[in-house]
């Protein structure tokens, strides 16, 4: 076999570690080799969070790739188990509400929950999707184990993501990356070299040396430090559609065993979010700053907007160096999760790769454009009045796509699932319904169960439900019993 | 928003009138819903539709449609595929099965190994690794198993049967379900004056039928959404230019193919579907490239059994309607567009019609909403399954008439272009969220037609070569196996007691 191609991955923050070890444990024996160099900043790699991030469910199919597992992260990186999140202060009328990983209910006769609830609020009665969704009980209860093997019981489909700190977090990757081989350089990005043909052909790294590449990753965050230098790549601007551009972080150590979930607080100009994990909990400010103001101190800015091509030539660009979004519903992780699944799927083994970056690019593209709709919606059903900042974000254009999701969503309780939905209808459904959204109509499929088959049914739901839940040890007895596992 | 919809009146009592009757009375059991359908026995229905997907079983089950009463009712026979015979070059055959290719490893898809293996010259073609494929060239049939460990799970099956017979079943369970059937020819449709929409249609003897909702079942005359509210058609015939068809049945053969077969002409293609009682054939063609007589006389020769009847002509265009719910009114069937039955879509498309009406069925009242996102939806379903008929015409090296030297260069559609491009390059199948054709379906058809992935995925590079020879060998000996071990197409009809 000829030399070695190399896959270059630049920035060694979360994002970059990340790469580096998914493409080292799938190509490991292929004749590829993987590079890891850092720019030498801070980790933005995946977007205003830095300090703890928060996975979504899917995480785990591409952590067990690399081995890794829930305990492991609990064990060596601190990580502790989120149900979803809190939402309180959006609105002046609804109290808080929980938006958990997963739907709400169940389905009853191939009827979706949603759908079910609807019809017993025709009947006038009053529910909450929550109190019959085990997440948000759990939560509550502040409960938990991992969901039981056992399908019949109420918990099985329990999905959970984690809160991870950063720093922990991307020494354990580092670590997988090179137990699979990738070479992490002790020295610095510098800058690359094109071919003719407007591909990366060389990196130059700080100590001097020059590596031939075969792909390019760009995993430095907002820094773009390759994007930055490559022709035609343009970016769009969201700003006027996801508002929010300067963050803060704190971090409070705490002895309090961590809640089951993020806490997202709006603010009169702009919202904070509270990421608690093992012995502490991260702060999050964001705030719409103005282009003539000097950003807070230690503020970081960051608008909301895509590269319009992810992909150009051999340069893919994953993470925030892609696309930067509010990490309200967990997406920033979950998009590298997602970029790094498609890349593994089209990665070339020969150049050109015209056509693995059109097909990636088509699908990234729509996944970060319904991500944005997603990260708008609670802008959008914001309830909050008298403030200008907040009484904006109702009006104003939305994207179509959004449009139509809002429109058929209120018309009949049926949600319109788009290429690059992250989200599946139950999910999207019940976020609508925490926000207030309620449909004028509902599925007619729903009338041919009678009322008092679905009282008793939601009835007896619930209380299974809290049964199930009742035995279970408390998050932090469980965090413990996780990590004196790795002791003994 | 005014007052849900309490009537509803299906015009045309085809297989898209009865499934579409059936579906209702089922699901809507228990709802203050009047279903009623009109249908003339003047009118002929078109039925070329005997030949299905796998989706039919989950339509049957639905309705609790006992499988060998059905089979024995309808005629059926089991289907695990298509054969394409002459569509890359004359003398190609490929079957196009309902399962995958081979299993994947640590996340690479077979076909990645299958590219590697080939690229290094190895022989064995990809239909050595589909079980369905095997069965099928032996003429054999077993139901897969329920074990998804074993290579016996890793397929699906089909139906092919006589349509006509299974609207009949269809009718008699929606009318024990109290569907109310209406004999007679629909001379006018009348209006609301305020917003045009139906109100009711009046029938030769003068009588009327009033509805909230109309089904337009009416087949290629669009009578209430074309005909009445003027949605416009969408043609495709630049891309599937076959406008004409003859059908004509004939006796059966001994040997009862589990498959349905598509043989490429010289303009057109033949169908030839083995039901239990006779075979159905048919010849589609492009009337700007032949004329009716020589496609009949390419049909008759085809046949390999005594005719059963005279032959059957029909006249189409591909293509859609543009909108294909219009005011109160839905179109399923031929009224919303047709495709010709290359692929065995044209029930499919009618239960898919059918299962999107029912979820946004307007019973508690009217919103344009609902109309939106059906059409939004079947307008992808149609488009999707366009692309990949195309594919059989345009994947081609025929150059043996001026019909295939069309098809073969027209100009595609930009979706399609890409999508050949990736396939070529590395043996990757664009992803979208909807579309009945999975990947295996596209990989069946591309390797079919020639166009094999030049690359792969360099994930399949991690097997030794001894490795690889090894699996590629044990996979082809496992299908092999298992499809020796079937019964006969026959034997198993007659074991499940489906034969009539």
């Amino acid at each position: 076999m000829s030399a070695a191609r190399k896959l270059i991955v630049i920035g060694d923050g979360v994002a970059g570690a990340l790469t580096a070890a998914v493409l080292a444990r799938a190509l490991a024996n292929t004749g590829f080799e993987v590079h890891l160099v850092g720019t030498g900043g801070e980790d933005t790699s995946v977007g205003p969070s830095t300090m703890v991030l928060t996975t979504r469910p899917g995480m785990a199919r591409l952590h067990r790739m690399i081995g890794l597992d829930d305990e492991r992260l609990v064990q060596s990186a601190g990580a502790s188990f989120t149900l979803g999140s809190a939402w309180s202060g959006w609105s002046s009328v609804r109290p808080t509400y929980f938006v958990p990983f997963g739907g709400a209910g169940a389905k009853l006769h191939g009827v979706s929950f949603h759908q079910l609830a609807a019809r017993l609020r025709a009947t006038g009665q009053d529910l909450r999707f929550g109190d019959y969704t085990a997440a948000p009980m759990m939560a509550q209860s502040g409960r938990f184990a991992l969901p039981p093997a056992d399908p019949s019981n109420p918990l099985a489909e329990l999905e959970h993501g984690l809160h991870l700190p950063a720093r922990e977090y991307r020494a354990v990757l580092l670590q997988r990356a090179t137990a699979f081989g990738a070479q992490h350089s002790r020295t610095t990005y510098d800058g690359v070299e094109f071919a003719p043909d407007g591909s990366i052909s060389v990196v130059r790294l700080a100590d001097g040396s020059r590596h031939d590449a075969h792909l390019v990753v760009d995993a430095s965050g907002i820094e773009r430090a390759v994007v930055r230098q490559v022709e035609d790549m343009e970016w769009q601007d969201w700003s006027g559609l996801l508002p929010c551009n300067t963050w803060v972080e704190t971090m409070q150590a705490t002895n309090a065993a961590p809640p089951l979930y993020s806490h997202v607080e709006a603010l009169p100009t702009g919202w904070r979010m509270t990421v608690p994990t093992q012995g502490r909990a991260v702060q999050l400010f964001a705030s719409s700053g103005s282009a003539d103001l000097d950003p807070r101190p230690g503020s970081t800015v960051m608008n909301a907007g895509r590269l319009a091509e992810p992909w150009v030539g051999n340069c893919v660009a994953i993470g925030a160096a892609a696309a930067t979004l509010d990490p309200v519903h967990a997406l920033p992780l979950d998009l590298v999760r997602s970029a790094l699944e498609r890349l593994l799927r089209l990665l070339p083994g020969t150049l050109p790769a015209s056509s693995e970056a059109r097909e990636y690019n088509r699908e990234t593209i729509a996944e970060l454009d319904r991500s944005r709709d997603l990260a708008m919606v609670a802008y959008r059903l914001n309830a909050r009045s008298g403030e200008s900042f907040w009484d904006s974000r109702r009006a104003g254009e939305v994207p179509e796509e959004l449009g139509h999701k809002l429109a058929l969503y209120e018309s009949r309780g049926r949600v319109s699932l788009l290429d690059g939905d992250l989200l599946d209808e139950d999910e999207w459904a019940l976020l609508f319904d925490e926000l207030g959204l309620r449909p004028r109509r509902y599925d007619s499929i729903a009338d041919a169960i009678p009322v008092e088959h679905l009282q008793r049914q939601f009835a007896r739901m619930r209380e299974l439900t809290i049964t199930a839940i009742r035995p279970l040890p408390t998050h932090g007895e469980y965090l413990s019993a996780i990590r004196r596992s790795a002791a003994a | 928003m005014s007052g849900g919809v309490r009537t509803v009146l299906i015009v045309g009592g085809g297989t898209a009138g009865w499934m579409t009757a059936a579906a209702l009375a089922c699901k809507l059991k228990g709802l203050p819903v009047r279903i009623r359908l009109v249908e003339s026995a003047e009118i002929g229905t078109v039925g070329v539709g005997e030949a299905t997907v796998p989706h039919i079983r989950f339509f049957n089950a639905t309705l609790g449609l006992d499988e060998a009463e059905f089979m024995r009712a309808t005629k059926a026979t089991f289907k695990l595929g298509i054969e394409f015979r002459n569509w890359g070059r004359i003398g190609d055959s490929y079957i196009h099965p309902f399962g995958s290719y081979g299993t994947s490893t640590g996340g690479v898809n077979f076909l990645q190994l299958w590219t590697r293996y080939r690229l290094n010259g190895g022989s064995l073609s990809l239909e050595e690794f589909s079980l369905p494929v095997q069965a099928s060239r032996l003429g054999r049939f077993s139901r897969p198993s329920e074990d998804l460990s074993s290579i016996a799970s890793t397929f699906s099956y089909a139906y092919q049967f006589d349509a006509s017979l299974y609207a009949r079943v269809l009718r008699s369970y929606a009318e024990e379900r109290g569907v109310e059937r209406y004999e007679g020819k629909i001379v006018e449709v009348q209006r609301r004056s305020d917003d045009g929409w139906v109100e009711r249609v009046v029938l030769e003897d003068g009588s009327a039928l009033e509805a909230d909702l109309f089904v337009d079942c009416s087949g290629f005359r669009s009578l209430l959404v074309g005909q009445t509210l003027g949605a416009a058609f969408q043609s495709w015939a630049h891309w599937l230019p076959c406008d004409r068809a003859i059908a004509l049945p004939c006796s059966g053969t001994d040997e009862l193919t589990p498959y349905t077969r598509a043989t490429a002409c010289d303009a057109g293609w033949i169908w030839r579907i083995p039901l239990q009682h006779r075979t159905g054939n048919g010849h589609v063609y492009c009337s700007a490239f032949t004329d009716d007589e020589t496609a009949e006389r390419t049909l008759v020769e085809q046949l390999d059994g005594e005719p059963l009847a005279s032959p059957n002509r029909l006249r189409f265009e591909a293509g859609k309607r543009d909108r294909q719910w219009v005011a109160n009114c839905v179109a399923i069937g031929l009224s919303a567009g047709f495709l010709e039955p290359l692929e065995s879509t044209s029930i499919h498309l009618i239960q898919l019609a059918i299962g999107r009406l029912i979820e946004f069925l307007p019973l508690h009242g009217w919103d344009p909403a609902d109309a939106a996102e059906y059409n939004r939806l079947m307008d992808i379903e149609y488009e999707r399954i366009r692309d990949f008929l195309i594919l059989h015409y345009c994947a081609t090296d025929r150059s043996d008439s001026p019909f295939w030297d069309y098809v073969r260069t027209m100009p595609l559609p930009d979706s399609l272009e890409e999508k050949i491009d990736l396939f070529r390059h590395r043996g990757a199948v664009s992803r979208y969220r909807d579309g009945m054709f999975l990947e295996p379906s596209w990989i069946a058809v591309y390797v079919g037609q020639n166009i094999l992935p030049q690359g792969y995925d360099p994930r399949a590079d991690k097997l030794s070569a001894s490795d690889l020879e090894r699996q590629i060998g044990r996979v082809a000996a496992g299908c092999r196996f298992a499809a020796q071990a079937m019964p006969s197409h026959w034997d198993y009809l007659a074991q499940l007691g489906a034969a009539a």
